[in-house]
């Protein structure tokens, strides 16, 4: 039975749940923003900060490759000239910033998702929106799919950036399976979670409806 | 839903209001006046059984059935 005017959470709870949602927003918004990156400064997207002489920012698209293919790369004779040739091809962009997309849009949306999810719950009034709850499935479903294609980027980029900087027609790679699968289970054992939760909310709300 | 609820029947031949049978039985008017409307998804057998206690009646005289098709399944297919 719903008892109006009765607050689920006090005050200071709801406001600090709308300022994590708020966050979430910022880390989703952080992560949208380096897809135009690519397109201005691609090669910002991963920069050191070198004071050797006078503290200035320099890019290092180089660290966005894994170690062993970074290690090959940095090994090459002429790495610098291939690198910078390769920069000019657009083409090649492109490619990285499809790749981008494959590795930012589902952190996007899970940080997104879980923000909403936050803020539909701050509402402190006891007959609370359970939408949020919807929101929190869709991130779990972001977290699924972000534990396959983050791992997915990654040798695709790697595989770009060989291709355009080196002759060899042929690599091996290995892939760390079992940290995936870990990620993979985490993120359906939090995906059966929401749903479990969301489905006794539902027998609750139905039990709501019985004298 | 092809339960049906006869219980304004049963209130008026034992001449008991529904503000009257709510208080003794300890359930809001509000939702006994959705039972008696059939608006409810259940009742629980702890309220019919006090019901009838009250009315001095049998489950039988509160709630009917018209058969339908539809019952073969459940709601939520179970």
């Amino acid at each position: 039975m719903m008892m109006a005017g009765r607050y689920f959470m006090s005050r200071g709870r709801a406001r600090a749940v709308r300022a994590f949602a708020v966050l979430c927003f910022l880390i989703a918004g952080a992560g949208v923003a380096t897809l135009p990156t690519m397109l201005v400064g691609p090669q910002w997207q991963a920069f050191m900060i070198d004071c050797d002489d006078g503290c200035r920012a320099k890019p290092q698209p180089l660290d966005q490759l894994s170690p062993e293919v970074r290690h090959v790369i940095a090994n090459l004779p002429k790495a610098s000239e291939r690198m910078t040739t390769a920069m000019a091809e657009p083409y090649w962009w492109w490619r990285l910033l499809g790749i981008q997309m494959l590795d930012a849009l589902p952190f996007t949306l899970l940080f997104f998702s879980v923000g909403m999810a936050l803020w539909r719950f701050s509402n402190r009034q006891e007959h609370r929106d359970w939408s949020g709850m919807r929101w929190l499935q869709r991130a779990t479903a972001a977290g699924i799919a972000m534990a396959i294609a983050e791992p997915l980027a990654q040798v695709l980029r790697d595989a770009v950036f060989l291709g355009a900087m080196t002759d060899v027609g042929a690599f091996s790679y290995s892939v760390e399976f079992t940290l995936i699968i870990e990620r993979l289970l985490l993120a359906c054992a939090a995906w059966a979670a929401t749903w479990a939760l969301a489905a006794g909310l539902r027998a609750r709300g139905d039990l709501a409806e019985i004298v | 839903m092809p339960v049906t609820v006869h219980l304004d029947m049963m209130l008026v031949r034992r001449k008991v209001k529904s503000n009257e049978l709510a208080r003794a039985i300890g359930i809001t008017e509000s939702n006994l006046s959705l039972l008696k409307s059939g608006k409810v998804k259940g009742v629980r057998f702890s309220t019919l059984a006090a019901i009838c206690r009250y009315l001095d009646c049998e489950p039988g005289d509160i709630l009917g059935y018209e058969p339908s098709d539809d019952d073969l399944t459940t709601e939520d297919g179970a």
